[in-house]
């Protein structure tokens, strides 16, 4: 049995859904930037999958690649901001980090 | 020109850095300026395209980042906390969005998008020490990465739609013809989602209020003006690029939040009483106004080629409004949140609105000022806030879609008054002794050119409108 | 062999998604995390994608969840103990959004894709040389502003993690 492109985009899709359901059903910071992750990750799959089946260029590995490096230098920023939050607050957690509701 | 303004920041001596930081902006508009207008060049093979949309989207960052510049110069004087590294993001901030604007390939958006965002996440979470402004720089990264995700999404389902990256290669299939609705609707949609948070509408506005607040005033004019237009500029652009698709399937839901937008920015606004958390809920009710514009740009009247001819004319006052209508918004904010930064002391922030009592007998250039600005948003007449919205309801009505200039009307109206909460506050009041009383001169004065700005532009639009035309007339993307 | 290959590693990718969302501790699920990325560039080996496979592992798998670790284990107080909440947040959207997602996305693209033969990969298909010469011809742009990204994203994470020391200039 061939695999053909619907294949990788249901499996990008139930990827997508994932990563969204752990953004969403997280408290914890740090999981909630997993959660980002995969669903990059996911899009990813996506442009890759397309590439090879649709388009004989490879646009899309290259666009690939530059969505690993970008997710790497905003995870970078993220972590540290949440570090620098974690100073401030003392805790992790998204819900107690309130003070602008006023 | 771009690298330009990249290789200059490297000089990082601290206390003529705001300068510095100005010379380079102005080196960049004269570079701006001598590669001349009315071309259409494609740079780097295809990724950039420089039109008069984008020169005019460029001299609009530039404007800002200068104004930014010096009223974060000012702050910094006058004890706020020095931070070497704000200029340098800064300008990285304006390349980003000058990327943005020019963009012709799905990755030089997504590029440019990213390195705006992360310039302006580390801008609005920096303030070190400060609990609101790092809690406001994580809440901007956590919604603005959530909403690359599904831009990222809907850009892969484009590729995959069309077979390129390019706009053109983009345009081409869509063009061509049936293929797949589904998937070219279904890319538009999670497309529209990404920028939604960028410009954000209403269901992705959450973030505006709280961002808004905790960063410090400067920090929040730049966000309010420069990167709140990128995000117009490359909406416009993509929904002129994929209107057959959208015009069908997501042509009402548009229509609907853009309503939905405008008046829950407004009536939130009422309830505010700290002035920033005010302007971020103004400055969603205006992001309203403007999706009224982008949507009278794909409105079936003037989206199905039936009627090109008459859509063509429509859209290009739809366009024109829109980019008039943008330049008055950033005019209005950044003479709104320049006062607010030159009222505001060392770490404290000027924000409670009661606290402005009786301004204009201590303060009474920035009292003027803040009032002429608040006035402009409202829309009275002499101000350019009029003049924007007189043409976007006109090109709205043009296209036939009388009720939401209605709405649009009403919403305006409702805005007046809490415009007018600030004048009365500042005006009638008598002053109490917590009151904001020194202002810093240096800021003010420049708050109080981009008043005479928004006089001049109120009194004599045309000029300036017409240039919009112009410019909207050849958009090619 | 692809079709084993994607068979594998997919269902390996999946599995390793789920168990990072279900665990309870941070830590555990950035493990898992880190395990579905590696399957995920089997799958990118199964696309006849290379050098995005290597790619995603060195990147994905190594710097990222590194990085994150190194995190998780710098805030040790609350991020261990049993942090996963009880889903206080209303549980419907977390619960009805993602399944809606997926049967969108998938009901889209199947709308026009049969699952056609698998056409046979030119040789060399993501090979790094392909690659290279691409990204120095028509994106040279992009090229360039990702150094620009990662060098504001340097900028920011010293700005922001920095403690309150004296800065050489200041």
């Amino acid at each position: 049995m061939n695999v053909g492109l619907p294949h990788f985009l249901t499996v990008s899709a139930v990827l997508f859904a994932l990563g969204l359901f752990a953004v969403m059903s997280r408290r914890n910071t740090v999981a909630i930037l997993m959660g980002v992750e995969l669903m990059l990750n996911a899009a990813n799959l996506n442009f890759v999958a397309f590439s090879r089946y649709v388009q004989r260029g490879i646009d899309g590995q290259l666009m690939a690649a530059f969505v690993i490096v970008l997710a790497a230098a905003e995870a970078a920023v993220a972590l540290a901001i949440v570090l620098a939050l974690y100073r401030n607050y003392g805790t992790v957690h998204a819900d107690t980090a309130q003070s602008l509701k006023r | 020109l771009v690298m330009l303004v990249d290789a200059l920041f490297r000089t990082k001596r601290k206390d003529h850095l705001s300068l510095l930081t100005l010379i380079v902006l102005l080196l960049s508009v004269l570079a701006q300026l001598r590669s001349g207008f009315g071309d259409e060049r494609v740079l780097l093979s295809g990724m950039l395209t420089v039109t008069d949309f984008s020169r005019f989207f460029d001299f609009l960052f530039v404007g800002c980042a200068v104004l930014t510049t010096v009223f974060a110069g000012s702050a910094f004087d006058r004890g706020g906390r020095q931070r070497p590294e704000f200029f340098p993001l800064l300008l990285f901030a304006v390349l980003g969005m000058m990327v943005l604007a020019s963009a012709s390939d799905l990755l030089s958006v997504f590029l440019g998008l990213e390195t705006m965002s992360l310039a302006v996440y580390v801008l609005a979470g920096g303030v070190r020490g400060d609990v609101r402004s790092s809690e406001a720089g994580f809440k901007y990264l956590l919604m603005g990465s959530f909403a690359s995700a599904f831009l990222l999404m809907g850009m892969a389902l484009l590729y995959g739609f069309a077979g390129g990256t390019a706009f053109s290669d983009i345009g081409r299939a869509l063009a061509a013809g049936p293929g797949e609705r589904g998937l070219a609707a279904l890319a538009g949609g999670l497309i529209l989602v990404g920028f939604g948070f960028k410009v954000a509408m209403v269901p992705f506005h959450m973030w505006t209020p709280d961002v808004y607040d905790g960063a410090p005033a400067y920090v929040t004019g730049f966000m309010a003006t420069a990167v709140k237009a990128a995000g117009f500029a490359i909406l416009t652009r993509f929904v002129l690029l994929m209107q057959p698709h959208l015009a069908f399937t997501w042509y009402p839901l548009l229509v609907g939040l853009a309503v939905v937008t405008m008046s829950v920015g407004n009536l939130v606004a009422l309830a505010q009483n700290g002035i920033k958390r005010m302007l971020a809920w103004s400055s969603i009710a205006h992001a309203g106004y403007l999706l009224l514009g982008v949507v009278t740009l794909i409105s079936p009247a003037h989206g199905n080629s039936g009627q090109m001819m008459l859509g063509r004319e429509v859209g290009e006052a739809a366009g024109s409004a829109l980019l008039f209508y943008l330049l008055g918004y950033s005019l209005m904010n950044l003479a709104a949140f320049g006062v607010i930064g030159a009222l505001s002391k060392g770490g404290r922030e000027a924000d409670e609105i009661e606290r402005y009592a009786g301004l204009s007998r201590r303060k009474p250039l920035a009292a003027a000022v803040l009032a002429i600005a608040m006035l402009s948003l409202a829309g009275i007449p002499p101000m350019v806030g009029f003049m924007s919205k007189f043409y976007l309801f006109s090109a709205v009505v043009r296209a036939g879609l009388v009720p939401l200039a209605i709405i649009g009307v009403i919403n305006s109206l409702l805005s007046v008054y809490y415009y007018l909460r600030i004048l009365v506050v500042m005006y009638m009041k008598k002053p109490e002794e917590g009151g904001y009383d020194d202002a810093d001169t240096v800021a003010v004065s420049a708050a109080a050119v981009l008043a005479g700005l928004i006089l001049l532009l109120g009194v004599m639009p045309e000029g300036v409108h017409r240039a919009a035309q112009e410019i909207f007339r050849q958009i090619t993307f | 062999m692809e079709a084993f290959l994607f068979f594998t590693c997919g269902a390996l990718m999946l599995l390793g998604g789920v168990m990072m969302v279900l665990q309870r501790s941070a830590v555990v699920a950035a493990l898992w995390l880190v395990f579905a990325f590696i399957a995920a560039a089997g799958v990118f080996a199964a696309l006849s994608a290379p050098f995005v496979a290597i790619m995603q592992v060195l990147v994905y798998a190594g710097a990222i969840m590194v990085l994150f670790l190194f995190v998780i284990m710098m805030l040790h107080g609350p991020v261990l103990d049993g942090e996963r909440k009880r889903l206080p947040l209303p549980m419907w959207p977390a619960v009805a959004i993602p399944p809606l997602a997926v049967l969108v996305l998938v009901g889209g693209w199947l709308s026009g894709r049969k699952a056609e033969a698998l056409p046979a990969a030119p040789e060399g298909f993501g090979a790094p040389a392909q690659i290279a010469n691409l990204l120095l011809g028509r994106y040279l742009l992009a090229f360039e502003l990702i150094s620009i990204v990662l060098l504001v994203a340097l900028i920011g994470a010293l700005t922001l993690g920095l403690r309150e020391r004296k800065l050489p200039w200041s």
